[in-house]
């Protein structure tokens, strides 16, 4: 490398991503080939053979079990219960018997694991409707998620737990509407138990990269738990500030709870684990809840809205979420991303 | 760390030395471009969504305060598009002092920028707005043409990527309207979407597919992305969904062999030409995708060719749509097609043991393990 060239402007410093390389192609500066060999550098080899048989198998993995379940549900009332239940349970044990074969950390082996996940809950939705158990929908995916917490815990897979989470999401939610009284409480600690059990695991999932598990190391896995939070905190935020002056014992909580996720979120993603997208997301609903607030604040608490509140609330909505946008891109650059 | 995938300058300009790529006497034109493109920063996907968002929730209040206040009267249409006019101008005016001015970066620049994009927002809408009371919003063509008048006149001077992906989309939709709903070209629908269609997707693969195409203008190619995602996914919906718009049952054949042809074009691309399609695992390709154009499936195809050209072109957000759009395609296929259930689940399952089977046979001839195709 020539030295006056790496002295020239800084160049040590710079870090070249696609963008640059591709604004560098577009100006004719380096060729198409040289392009390539860039990006090969900056990202990974495209490895398209091995690509294209990942695609293959998990497509046809959906499509043949897409027609499988169509075949049943077209078929259903001519099918005797016992050979439903048996074709379930051979799924099953078929699914288990691929993780068996193949072993764990493969992609077939997530496939499968999240396959026999998703098919336990079809046997039992099959068993409770032939034999008319009278269960609710909450009890059978309390019964769900418990009956596959271990299939989860021992294939030790991103995709299983993904599947896993949104069935005891589904079961806490249903648990609230179906066995709660409907109300200010109601809201605020359905949304409270989300938070608390999606943080949880959310913590468990930072412990566990730290201490160097490689499974639940992708950064979608993180993304894939915050997002459900800030989404309750930001609802709850809502709520509390549409009921503003009419506070009831959830409210109290919601007041130190909501700040608290966001000022959370905000100092480990921020400080401890820098995330640039986990911050965007806690961004959006921090600007959302200041800009309903202050909209709630101008307008009496929603009693009365004049010309003036809306100019105002257009130039106050583009100065929260400026901010938003400015202080993001700070801490992107600060940190790389 | 968050950090996108990059490397350091100096370590890729010896890279680039070292294999003949870049000679000496280019080399120090080359090192001044990069640290001419490094000043110049590409927000990240989501700060353009949290940008996106403030600007929406904004225009909504400047609409409101608008129509509220009185002061432009929403039933003449010259003063709308006058008003709309004004906006732009008034957007245009605050860019050009945002590039110009080096004082504006931080805070203030990027509360300058939306405001800039919160104007030409409104003055978009007010603009488009006017042109359809002022000429009758039942003449053909005017919603269309009023988008791409305003979209030609901001286009060259809007810095904003977002605004540059939207409008020429908005202006594809536009046409998309007039063509199926509106009549506009009589009874040759069929005709007028085959020719929508293929100019969609030959301004994409114009815009998308080549290096030399200035960074300015992809958004264009994206937005013709975008326009030939909706009317994949009208085709795909079938007779009882969006084929009800033009009050006629739509061939969508046409769609489907320039969609399947685009893919297998999009595969030699890929490879690096045409004639690369004779290699053995190229030509098993070209003749699945071609396969698959037969089964009526351009939903399916339309994410593959996203999947293709985002794993090419190493583009993470399209290849995540492509990953999100194949299980909803799959769906729309199930219910737009006009089978009895017995057959559609038979054709997935055939569908499925074939690439399977294709899949072991990758393995037999050893093409899962290569490393380049």
């Amino acid at each position: 490398m020539n030295a006056d060239v790496t002295d020239d402007g800084g160049i040590d410093r710079i870090r070249v991503d696609r963008r640059i390389v591709d604004r560098l192609s577009a100006r004719g500066l380096v060729s198409p080939a040289a392009r390539d060999f860039a990006l090969d550098l900056i990202e990974p080899p495209r490895r398209w053979g091995l690509w294209v048989s990942r695609l293959v198998t998990v497509l046809g993995m959906s499509l043949t079990l897409a027609g499988i379940v169509y075949f049943f549900a077209f078929n259903w009332d001519r099918i005797p219960p016992l050979v439903k239940l048996a074709a379930i349970a051979l799924l099953i044990a078929a699914a288990v018997a691929a993780v068996a074969i193949a072993g764990f950390g493969r992609l077939v082996t997530d496939a499968a694991t999240s396959a026999a996940v998703i098919l336990v809950g079809v046997f039992l939705a099959v068993f409770g409707q032939i034999y008319q158990t009278g269960a609710d929908a909450w009890q059978l995916f309390v019964g769900w998620a418990a009956l596959t917490l271990a299939f989860a815990v021992l294939a030790g897979s991103a995709a299983a737990w993904a599947v896993w989470l949104a069935v005891a999401n589904v079961a806490i939610l249903t648990w609230w509407d179906q066995t709660h009284p409907w109300g200010a409480d109601f809201r605020a600690g359905r949304e409270f138990t989300l938070i608390a059990f999606d943080g949880a695991f959310l913590v468990a999932r930072e412990l566990l990269v730290e201490r160097g598990f490689s499974w639940p190391a992708p950064r979608w896995t993180r993304f894939y738990l915050a997002v459900p939070i800030l989404v309750a905190a930001t609802l709850t935020g809502i709520d509390l500030l549409e009921r503003w002056g009419r506070a009831a014992t959830a409210d109290r909580v919601a007041m130190l709870v909501v700040p608290t996720v966001f000022v959370a979120f905000w100092y480990v993603y921020r400080r401890l684990r820098p995330d640039v997208a986990v911050l965007a997301a806690t961004a959006i609903g921090a600007a959302v809840l200041t800009d309903f607030a202050l909209f709630r604040l101008l307008s009496s608490g929603g009693r009365s809205t004049d010309v003036g509140i809306l100019f105002i609330m257009g130039f106050a909505t583009l100065g929260i979420f400026g901010v938003a946008v400015a202080w993001l891109r700070s801490v992107a650059r600060d940190t790389g991303a | 760390m968050t950090a996108r995938h990059s490397i350091e300058a100096a370590h890729l300009l010896a890279r680039w030395r070292e294999a003949g790529f870049v000679d000496a006497e280019a080399l120090r034109p080359v090192a001044a471009a990069v640290v001419v493109e490094a000043r110049h920063y590409e927000p990240p996907l989501y700060l353009k969504i949290l940008s996106a968002i403030g600007t929406f929730v904004a225009t909504l209040f400047f609409l409101a305060f608008l129509a509220v206040s009185g002061l432009i009267s929403f039933d003449s249409g010259t003063g709308m598009m006058a008003w709309g006019a004004i906006f732009i101008a008034g957007a245009i005016a605050l860019g050009f002092t945002l590039a110009k001015s080096e004082e504006t970066a931080g805070i203030t620049g990027d509360l300058l920028a939306q405001a800039t994009f919160a104007a030409l927002a409104v003055g978009k809408i007010l603009f488009v707005a006017g042109a359809l009371e002022h000429f009758d919003f039942r003449t053909p063509w005017v919603a269309t043409y009023a988008l791409a008048a305003v979209t030609i006149v901001t286009y060259p001077v809007t810095g904003s990527s977002l605004d540059r992906l939207l409008s020429p989309y908005a202006v594809a939709c536009a046409a998309l309207v007039e063509i199926l709903s509106r009549t506009a070209v009589g009874q040759a629908t069929d005709g007028a979407m085959t020719i929508f269609f293929t100019v969609v997707t030959a301004i994409a693969g114009a815009l998308l597919l080549s290096h030399r195409v200035p960074v300015a203008i992809r958004p264009i190619g994206l937005a013709a992305l975008g326009a030939m995602g909706t009317v994949t996914t009208i085709v795909a919906i079938g007779h009882d969904g969006a084929f009800s718009m033009a009050r006629q049952v739509l061939d969508p054949r046409p769609i489907e062999a320039i969609l399947t042809a685009a893919l297998v074009g999009c595969i030699a691309w890929a490879a690096g030409g045409l004639d690369r399609l004779a290699r053995p695992p190229l030509a098993a390709a070209a003749l699945g995708v071609t396969a698959l154009g037969f089964a009526g499936a351009p939903g399916v195809i339309f994410a593959l060719l996203l999947l293709t050209v985002g794993h090419a072109r190493h583009d993470l957000p399209m290849r995540v749509i492509g990953i999100l759009s194949l299980p909803a395609f799959l769906v729309l296929w199930y219910y737009g097609r006009d089978m009895t259930f017995l057959a559609k689940s038979a054709t997935l399952i055939g569908s499925g043991l074939l690439l399977l089977a294709a899949r072991g046979g990758m393995m037999i001839m050893g093409w899962d393990r290569e490393d380049e195709a």
